[in-house]
């Protein structure tokens, strides 16, 4: 009987106790208020569906979305699709997708992308071709410094197939990567190249010509296309540019 | 076996208990002291203030909120502070129409006010209207309390519970004479930084010396019945990050409307907040089991009037917070009851009258303005058409403008009542709910409250034509309308909804320090306040030299500091000096 009691006892405090630490950490703090930065966005239905390969991340990632009145929107499940050029946001309580205004996006940064935490694209306004506007773009930055480096993941049809599916016959396009580099000093406009190559970098400091000349002598290389070459190329660009 | 489970039982006990201790040690309770440059003013003068705050590091709040009250507990001013560093400063101006009476002044935190109104900090001041030439209230009797001893003592650390030093070199000084002093303090911690205020005023002997901020922060400590606070368990929540609005959301039964506690609570929903403006603005939460919100308020919001509203239609009322108010009633405490505060009082009246003519009035340097962001919480950043009325022939009424000059939407009247929709959304599972209509950047019921506004009432249409999100919020399509003279106004709305004044910092002020060369030479120097300054740097070891100058009038003057260092340790330290007529 007396050990009965006793085992009673002990059940009843430890229940007291759990009981106690459960209220402690459960009720409404300052840091779990839900006040917002928020997203917006639209309802995202293509109308056809979008060929996975066209996106930088096939799964959804968390990211810290950095919204244009200066305000971070933290841990959200994003997606970039490279094809549209639009970020796509996994709503939580209705699970949809959402395709994030583009206009109130300043930057966005993936936490974790295959253990790489260094991945920020960010909003730039290019002029893609002589005949159009100037629009905005999401450039993935590569480097970051007084002359900035940043991808502009682009793709082309490289070729057409025809599928027969569920008794219809469907035209597949098959897409080639073809990235757009742009290089920004400081804030002056970002300038695009098809290819970082010897030419194209006369083209963009034409005054500092025999040092690219001997850059590209010294990395036995005409075009540049590797990661470390490309942190190269920009820390000599750095170092050539003036303020 | 009964001893095992006996010793199994402590062990958990004790475990559990240390466990629960190491949890709640980062989180004392909040406590906040005010220095004031006096505690006498004359309607119409400048209150000067510095707010210290001590808590938990990192953990702190970032407001607090001040309330001065007179003995009717009428509120003569109420002030939210900013706080940086611990501490906030500033002024308050009392207005000339303040009766003369004993006021108190009330300070505390939003978290405070989980303790209690006893956690708050209470100090008692005069204000006297010069006006009022008899002085009726302030003829008490005698008072034995505590009285102003310092003056009997040397300089330096005057009483032990001291430990800010101060050089001054004489005990008596001349009308107009420079006085200059030191300060330091060796009771600081290596590499740690104090931040003090400094008083020198006139004092009336025989009122009892208001306790230091050590003596204050002391005792408050130790009479804590709660020692720490359990943060988790606040129901009102620290502003560490920002302001916090905080309500409730309780059912309309018309049976029991004034007694909210026995209603059912309204649970989950959403409440909306937003302010009139020329962009689509909102910051929305939801209601807890308990039918209470929380909501960290955008600093884009302070200062302005919110429109706080229920998304759904529910018969209920939206209850709430007032930072400003105190159940606890204002009593007092006979502080003041000193022989000769009568004639004190007329002197100081006879001084702002005297000031008054020569014009002498305190200019204030600004340090620190709190002005709103600008960082508005936009619902929507993409423009998909924007549509100006006035391009158009003018039409009579919305029902007109949407069938003429608004792609996509149609308003339809059925059963009495206007419907509004959009054609085409992206999501056919929402095909007959109403798009979200906003008239002046705050969320209204239907498009029937704006069905009469024609063309020469609108200024601007932005429409969206899809299913769009905004956080967790979705609207089918939203429909921004712009008014020339804030239609918003004339709004009844249909759901509970509330205005709501969010409340700015004030900024941090201080009076011009007093220069003789400003002042002529034929005309007299009546200040009875010689040196506010509200916030010093001092560091370890190091003498601050502060100088000041008297003025014409002769009478004993204290030199009072209190200030508080990173780490939350509190110095002070105060002196007694004479200014005497330059004859004698």
């Amino acid at each position: 009987m007396a050990k009965l009691l006793v085992t009673n006892a002990i059940l009843l405090i430890i229940t007291f106790q759990t009981l106690s630490g459960q209220a402690k950490s459960s009720c409404d703090c300052e840091s779990k208020i839900n006040s917002g930065p928020f997203l917006s966005g639209e309802l995202f239905i293509p109308a056809v569906p979008l060929d996975v390969k066209t996106y930088f991340n096939r799964d959804w990632l968390l990211s810290d979305v950095y919204i244009a009145n200066g305000e971070i929107v933290r841990n959200k499940y994003i997606k970039y699709n490279r094809l549209l050029d639009e970020l796509f946001w996994l709503e939580p309580s209705s699970n949809k997708i959402i395709k994030l205004d583009k206009e109130g996006i300043l930057k966005f940064h993936f936490l974790n992308v295959q253990g790489d935490t260094s991945v920020y694209f960010r909003k730039l306004k290019v002029k893609r071709d002589i005949f159009t506007d100037s629009s905005e773009i999401y450039g993935q930055e590569i480097y970051h410094g007084k002359l900035s480096l940043f991808i502009l993941h682009t793709f082309y049809i490289e070729e057409r197939e025809i599928i027969s599916m569920n008794k219809g016959i469907f035209q597949k396009d098959i897409y080639a990567e073809a990235p757009i580099y742009f290089l920004k000093l400081m804030n002056i406009k970002a300038v695009g190249f098809k290819n970082l190559n010897r030419k194209n970098m006369y083209a963009f400091v034409p005054d500092k010509k025999e040092q690219i000349k001997r850059f590209f002598k010294q990395i036995k290389q005409s075009k540049i296309e590797t990661y470390p070459d490309i942190i190269l190329l920009m820390k000599f660009l750095n170092s050539i540019v003036e303020k | 076996m009964k001893t095992v489970l006996v010793t199994i039982l402590l062990f958990l006990n004790t475990f559990l208990s240390v466990s629960a201790q190491k949890n709640d040690e980062l989180l004392k309770p909040e406590r906040v002291y005010l220095h004031t440059d006096r505690n006498i003013y004359i309607a119409g003068e400048h209150l000067f203030y510095t707010l210290y705050l001590h808590g938990s590091p990192g953990q702190i709040s970032n407001f607090a909120y001040l309330l001065l009250r007179d003995r009717h507990n009428h509120s003569a001013a109420n002030v939210r502070l900013e706080i940086n560093n611990q501490i906030a400063f500033g002024s308050l101006f009392l207005s000339d129409t303040l009766s003369s009476g004993i006021y108190q002044i009330v300070c505390y935190t939003n978290c405070m006010k989980n303790e209690g109104e006893e956690a708050y900090f209470y100090k008692e001041i005069i204000i006297v209207n010069r006006f009022d030439e008899k002085m009726n209230l302030f003829t008490g009797p005698g008072n034995a309390a505590a009285s102003d001893t310092s003056f009997a003592q040397n300089t330096g650390i005057i009483k032990t519970t001291e430990n800010l030093i101060i050089h001054l070199n004489k005990l008596e000084f001349d009308q107009r004479e420079k006085i200059s002093f030191s300060l330091e303090s060796n009771f600081l911690p290596d590499d740690s930084i104090a931040h003090l205020s400094v008083s020198i005023s006139e004092i009336l002997p025989g009122i009892p010396v208001e306790p230091s901020i050590s003596e204050y922060f002391g005792n408050s400590h130790k009479n804590s019945d709660m020692g720490v606070l359990n943060r988790n368990q606040c129901s009102f929540v620290p502003e560490i990050n920002g302001p916090v609005m905080q309500g409730k959301v309780l059912p309309m039964t018309l049976s029991d409307s004034i007694n909210t506690n026995a209603r059912n609570p309204i649970k989950n929903y959403t409440v909306l907040v937003s302010t009139v403006d020329s962009i689509v603005n909102m910051q929305f939460t939801t209601t807890d089991s308990l039918g209470s919100f929380s909501l960290i308020l955008n600093p884009y919001y302070n200062g302005k009037e919110l429109i706080v509203k229920l998304k759904g239609n529910v018969n209920s009322t939206i209850f709430t917070d007032d930072k400003f108010s105190i159940i606890q009633q204002f009593t007092p405490s006979g502080l003041f009851n000193v022989a000769g505060l009568k004639d004190y009082i007329i002197r100081t009246g006879r001084i702002a009258q005297i000031q008054k003519f020569y014009r002498e009035q305190t200019a204030i340097i600004t340090e620190k303005e709190f002005l709103p962001s600008k960082t508005i919480p936009r619902v929507f950043y993409k423009q998909y058409s924007t549509i100006f009325p006035s391009d158009f022939l003018e039409l009579e009424d919305f029902a007109e403008i949407s069938k003429e000059i608004v792609p996509l939407l149609k308003v339809r009247k059925i059963d009495g009542k206007f419907v509004s929709g959009y054609q085409d959304l992206q999501d056919q599972t929402h095909i007959n709910i109403e798009p979200t209509i906003f008239l002046d950047g705050v969320p209204i019921d239907d498009v029937n409250q704006i069905i009469n506004l024609g063309s020469s009432k609108i200024k601007r249409i932005e429409s969206l034509p899809e299913t769009r999100f905004y956080g967790e919020i979705s609207f089918s399509g939203i429909l921004a309308i712009f008014s020339k003279d804030l239609e918003i106004n004339n709004i009844q709305f249909k759901t509970p909804a509330i205005r709501y004044q969010a409340l700015s910092s004030q900024s941090y002020t201080k009076p011009e320090p007093f220069k003789p060369t400003d002042n002529p030479n034929h005309f007299p120097d009546l200040r009875q306040l010689l040196l506010w300054e509200p916030e010093i740097i001092l560091k370890k070891n190091e003498k601050k030299q502060i100088e000041c100058y008297a003025s014409d009038l002769q009478g004993i003057y204290r030199i009072n500091i209190q200030g508080i260092s990173f780490n939350g340790s509190t110095v002070n330290g105060s002196a007694v000096f004479i200014i005497q007529s330059k004859s004698k």
